[in-house]
């Protein structure tokens, strides 16, 4: 029963960070039809954010560590939205529906992002202080409060946008465009500010995920990119462009990570996720929740 | 030509698409009150005129004027606003969407609440098959649901002119028959109707005015019952 729940608990919170990752890039895709190889810099970004403004908080303004990290996940968005609207409006609204450009464009991007980070931060990488301290135990098994804290605020996230995406007005426009952008033209539904949103959203998603494992994991220039071969991975395995598979996905790969990771080895569970998507792709190419067109 | 009761004019309009050109000086005016058709062979330009109209194609010259304002150069949302709306051909209904999703999708631009629901209401009377269906994806509907739920969808923009493209293409004799009627309960309730029909028969029947395209010209316009009864109409379009 231990090992259960640590097992269950560590796919929980490994898998929600996939899952917030991995909706950010399936919604850019669902709006936009391009696929944003840049999208980990948003992640690096907030994270990097995180790693500077909380010391600064804590030791210049003298706020206690909780409040800190609330400004700094508040200026971490606000900087990573500010950053999305830029390479949105200079670059990616130019390429909308257009594999290659888009490709070009955000590989390129990727690129200078990487590069100012490490102007900026440098090599070294950087940590922050345990936000809330304490463990709790959970049928035998011990877990930190604060791994418990990520989960349940990441789960609160993915609900909140998986009803934005089905109840609301927003959301409506985001999947008509995804499932026929001509269609929902027709409906008066402004494409282009649907798109914007769309990635604006995106954006937002994966600096949550990065604001959420910054006190968890050590943070570098490029710890964003590392997620975005396991998010591809994901919307194969979940079906690209769908809400529902992304966050089914996520948990699922997460699952695999932690429990083969631990009965075997991390390298074997790798190596399983590599074979699952080539059979994905070989037996169910349009994923598990995804539509064959 | 434009006249206090001319909805909509359409004048002098080309467009090509890569240098080749899809309509060539198109003029056409839509009268209130009355069906206007346009019939004609695949590739005359029926569906190229009717989405310069609503704003997805972007014509070299030429204007439209909705209720004699100048609205060429309008995108596809803000036509809908001015109260245009296209039924494309093949329905183009969000597959994996309710068809409840999709009526509501119809009504994006409208913002009050009770109208949108009486609006709902009506047209599922028009429909009542779709009524038992809302849950249902569009995708799984049959073919003259989904025309109906296309139909009902460009309804619910409270719109001042519908215009369909292929409305009834591949439907069985039955539910062309309930498309017909609607389109005339439309125009009856003050809803100005384009319809672009392969099946002349029906077209000409329906309409108070039709235009006759071929190569993206208009070539012969008039009432409905005088092209029913010009020759070239009856050998061409009619098969008599």
């Amino acid at each position: 029963m231990e090992l259960f729940v640590q097992l269950l608990a560590n796919t929980l919170q490994i898998g929600f960070v996939y899952v917030l990752f991995a909706l950010g890039l399936t919604l850019i895709f669902g709006v936009m039809k391009i696929i944003n190889f840049a999208h980990g810099a948003f992640y690096t970004a907030a994270a990097l954010i995180v790693t500077s403004v909380l010391p600064f908080a804590t030791a210049t303004l003298g706020l206690p560590v909780w409040a800190g990290y609330a400004l700094a996940a508040i200026a971490a968005l606000a900087v990573v939205l500010c950053l999305g609207a830029l390479v949105y409006i200079v670059g990616f609204q130019h390429v909308l529906k257009d594999l290659n450009g888009s490709f070009i464009l955000s590989i390129g991007l990727l690129l200078v992002l990487n590069g100012a980070y490490l102007a900026i931060y440098g090599g070294a990488p950087r940590s922050v202080p345990q936000i809330v301290p304490g463990t709790v135990s959970i049928f035998g098994a011990t877990l930190t409060i604060q791994r418990l804290a990520l989960v349940i605020i990441a789960a609160v996230v993915t609900a909140g946008l998986y009803l934005l995406v089905e109840r609301t007005r927003l959301g409506l426009a985001l999947r008509a465009v995804a499932q026929d952008q001509e269609a929902a033209m027709l409906q008066g539904i402004p494409y282009r500010r649907v798109a914007l949103y769309g990635f604006m959203i995106g954006a937002a998603l994966a600096a949550c995920a990065g604001v959420l494992m910054a006190p968890i994991n050590a943070v570098t220039t490029v710890s964003g990119d590392e997620f975005l071969i396991k998010a591809f991975i994901i919307i194969i395995i979940g079906g690209l462009g769908s809400v529902a598979g992304a966050i089914v996905g996520g948990l699922f790969i997460a699952m695999i990570e932690s429990v083969g990771g631990y009965f075997f080895d991390p390298s074997t569970a790798t190596l399983a996720m590599f074979v699952l998507v080539i059979v994905f792709l070989l037996v169910r190419p349009q994923g598990i929740l995804g539509n064959a067109e | 030509m434009t006249s206090d009761t001319t909805i909509l004019s359409v004048e002098g309009l080309c467009v090509s698409y890569h240098g080749v050109p899809a309509l060539q000086d198109v003029s056409l005016s839509i009268e209130r009150g009355s069906i206007t058709t346009i019939v004609g062979s695949n590739g005359a330009g029926k569906t190229t005129l009717m989405k310069a109209i609503a704003g997805l194609l972007v014509p070299e010259r030429g204007r439209v004027r909705l209720y004699g304002e100048e609205c060429s150069g309008l995108g596809a949302a803000e036509m809908v606003r001015a109260g245009v709306t296209l039924v494309p051909e093949g329905r183009r209904l969000f597959p994996q969407m309710s068809v409840r999703d999709n009526l509501v999708a119809g009504a994006y631009t409208r913002t009050n609440r009770s109208e949108i629901a009486a609006d709902f209401e009506t047209v599922l009377g028009h429909f009542p098959a779709l009524r038992e269906r809302l849950g249902a994806p569009a995708s799984d509907l049959s073919g003259g649901q989904q025309q109906m739920l296309a139909v009902g969808r460009a309804l619910m923009a409270a719109p001042r002119l519908v215009m369909l493209d292929e409305p009834t293409i591949g439907l069985a004799p039955t539910i062309v028959d309930t498309i017909c009627e609607i389109i005339e309960t439309m125009s009856r309730n003050g809803v100005e109707v384009l319809l672009v029909e392969q099946n002349a028969h029906i077209a000409l029947q329906l309409a108070a005015r039709a235009y006759v395209m071929e190569n993206g010209r208009i070539v012969l316009s008039g009432s409905g019952e005088e092209l029913m009864d010009n020759d070239l109409v009856r050998e061409a379009y009619l098969g008599l």
